[in-house]
């Protein structure tokens, strides 16, 4: 099989049309090459959209498949991460519309090895993590395209025009998508005894330093 | 002049850099001004900063192993074909013996197209006899566009290519990819193997039948295919004059042109079972969510009763354990859990509950028992989803034994 040798066009910054090229006729050495460059962005995502679960790698592998299947189609339209981000945006939401193909395995049984929060101090990081688990656990109740439109504009960072291309939808659906998870993200989180106390305290700060300015 | 809230809304606890310069003071004018929003965009970043801060953990080892678990994944045969429910295969045993009884001469002039699908039973239907076929080409065909119509032998099915019609076809797993145009197939179901189509967004499974398939669409003349999700979720469940058309984010079954038969309709009730289970695992699960064990318990033991597939009862055990876990008996769910991993050794149901029951053994006083089952489970899933955090517990538990002997 044929290494892949200058993968990017410096220029333009994206793969050379004949990596694409090769990935479309299906070179799995080409295409292990932009997946091994792309995985640690997609996991991010699809980390960030689907919270701290045992699901993460089978939505990974399932990106990847659906990309090798559909590689053949793609026009080169738009860059190839955006492209697999979008594949990848679809198949977290699929995962989150149908809850029966979730996995059992608690989250408690698995986090010790798994997400992680990146901190030197042990006590911080537990309370991280548990700070964590009580958001998703929120963020588990809202509606699925919501929740992943919040996660990847308010989160993410990336612009409404973005989002709405990412998840297929129109930019007013997904204007609405994001104000209604965050108000609802927002009553849930002050109606949760555990999560009231980190919001009242959030709120007694946001008062303390607008008094001092 | 100061924006309202609502006109601020969507600029509120965004990252910082994501925002120009303009909306930014739009924004710092606001805040100063409104305590209500200053407190959303105080959570909005402190939620922002929870979920970025945290990290999936992958190591290299994970993603080198998905990598390699999805190029095998679009390698691989049919999973309907290795996990064909005991009905389907009770199916293909009549029809398997009807055909030997009618004898080779009919048989071969006689069709007997029989669902290729897991979630539904075997049927078998006459259809009209069809030309011969020349030869199967057990080949593989590289990306091929074809400029004029084409008509190919592609392992036991007959393929007509549409003008600027583009496929590949994986002669291993029968596997005909369809990147744009129109195919239509004639497949032989005397060979009673089974042929797929796959598009960008959906696939056609199939034993026998006559079809023709688009991007978008999925027409059959004769016979009966289901058309999944590429992740395996069934969209469709087409038989005779039935057309199937994807939509962007929708997908419907249209233009029923022929009445189900009586046995589809039994088939049909069989998947209304099927789905009266599935919402009890459901329920059982917001019920265990709700630390409601009794209700969880009494809506497994409805489970138990109904005809559940495998997955469907591995999935019913592990909530029992979780039931166990609920209530802090924990011997009673490790015991639960590795019911489950011995039963369901080759579903994901088994291999995660022998990890959890591992897990949950760790604490003390079971380390011994933890140290054996982490042995286990890296010895019976050597490449499994755990087995970077198992060899890692293990290694600290042998380490804390030698300790504790010093």
């Amino acid at each position: 099989m044929q290494e892949p040798e200058a993968d990017i066009d410096e220029e333009r910054g994206a793969y050379t049309p004949a990596l694409v090229e090769r990935c479309r006729r299906g070179d799995r050495a080409a295409l292990s090459h932009v997946f091994r460059r792309e995985m640690p962005y997609l996991e991010r995502v699809l980390f960030r959209v689907l919270g701290p679960s045992s699901d993460l790698e089978d939505q990974l592998q399932l990106t990847l498949e659906q990309a090798i299947h559909a590689f053949p189609a793609f026009r080169g339209e738009a860059a190839i991460r955006t492209w697999l981000t979008r594949i990848a945006v679809r198949s977290a939401l699929h995962h989150l519309k149908h809850p029966a193909q979730r996995r059992r395995v608690s989250l408690e049984l698995i986090e010790g090895g798994r997400a992680g929060v990146a901190s030197s101090q042990p006590e911080r990081e537990a309370d991280a993590r548990a700070r964590l688990r009580l958001l998703y656990e929120h963020l588990d109740k809202l509606d699925p395209k919501h929740r992943t439109a919040f996660v990847l504009y308010q989160v993410e960072g990336r612009s409404m025009e973005e989002v709405a291309a990412l998840m297929d939808a129109g930019l007013s659906a997904t204007k609405s998508r994001v104000m209604w998870a965050r108000r609802k993200l927002f009553a849930r989180l002050e109606k949760d005894p555990r999560t009231r106390a980190w919001v009242g305290e959030l709120a007694a700060r946001a008062t303390i330093e607008g008094d001092e300015a | 002049m100061r924006r309202s809230c609502g006109q601020v809304e969507s600029l509120i606890g965004r990252p910082a850099g994501s925002l120009t310069h303009a909306d930014s003071l739009v924004l710092e004018q606001h805040l100063v001004a409104c305590d209500e929003c200053r407190r959303k965009s105080d959570v909005t970043q402190s939620v922002r900063r929870t979920i970025t801060q945290a990290s999936s953990g992958l190591s290299e080892r994970a993603r080198e192993r998905v990598l390699a678990a999805a190029f095998a994944a679009t390698e691989r045969p049919l999973p309907a074909q290795a996990q064909t429910s005991r009905w389907t295969q009770l199916g293909l045993g009549m029809v398997a013996a009807a055909l030997l009884l009618l004898g080779t001469r009919f048989a071969l002039t006689q069709r007997a197209p029989v669902v290729a699908s897991r979630e539904v039973a075997a049927e078998a239907r006459p259809t009209p006899s069809r030309p011969s076929v020349p030869e199967a080409v057990e080949a593989d065909l590289a990306w091929h566009e074809t400029e004029q119509a084409e008509t190919r032998q592609l392992a036991h099915a007959r393929v007509e290519l549409a003008p600027g019609t583009r496929v590949r076809f994986v002669a291993r797993s029968r596997v005909l990819e369809l990147a744009s145009g129109r195919v239509a197939l004639d497949v032989d179901a005397s060979r009673g193997q089974s042929f797929e189509v796959r598009t960008q967004s959906f696939r056609v499974q199939v034993l026998g039948t006559q079809f023709a398939v688009t991007p978008e669409r999925v027409e059959v003349r004769h016979g009966h295919v289901v058309v999944s999700e590429l992740s395996g979720a069934v969209l469709a469940d087409l038989t005779d004059g039935k057309a199937f058309v994807y939509s962007e984010g929708s997908a419907k079954s249209t233009a029923e042109v022929v009445a189900p038969s009586h046995r589809s309709a039994h088939a049909a009730g069989d998947a209304a079972a099927r789905a009266s289970v599935a919402q009890l695992l459901v329920q059982a699960r917001e019920a265990l969510g709700a630390s409601s064990v009794e209700r969880a318990r009494a809506l497994l033991q409805q489970v138990d009763r109904r005809a559940a597939s495998r997955t469907e009862r591995a999935e019913a055990a592990t909530l029992v354990a979780e039931c166990a876990l609920v209530e802090h008996d924990a011997p009673a769910a490790i015991r639960t859990y590795l019911q489950v991993a011995e039963r369901y050794r080759g579903l994901r149901a088994g291999e995660n509950a022998l990890f959890a029951a591992a897990q949950l053994s760790t604490r003390e006083p079971r380390e011994e028992q933890a140290a054996r089952l982490l042995s286990r489970y890296l010895e019976r899933y050597p490449q499994g989803r755990f087995a970077d955090e198992a060899q890692a517990r293990l290694t600290q538990l042998k380490r804390s034994g030698a300790r504790n002997k010093d």
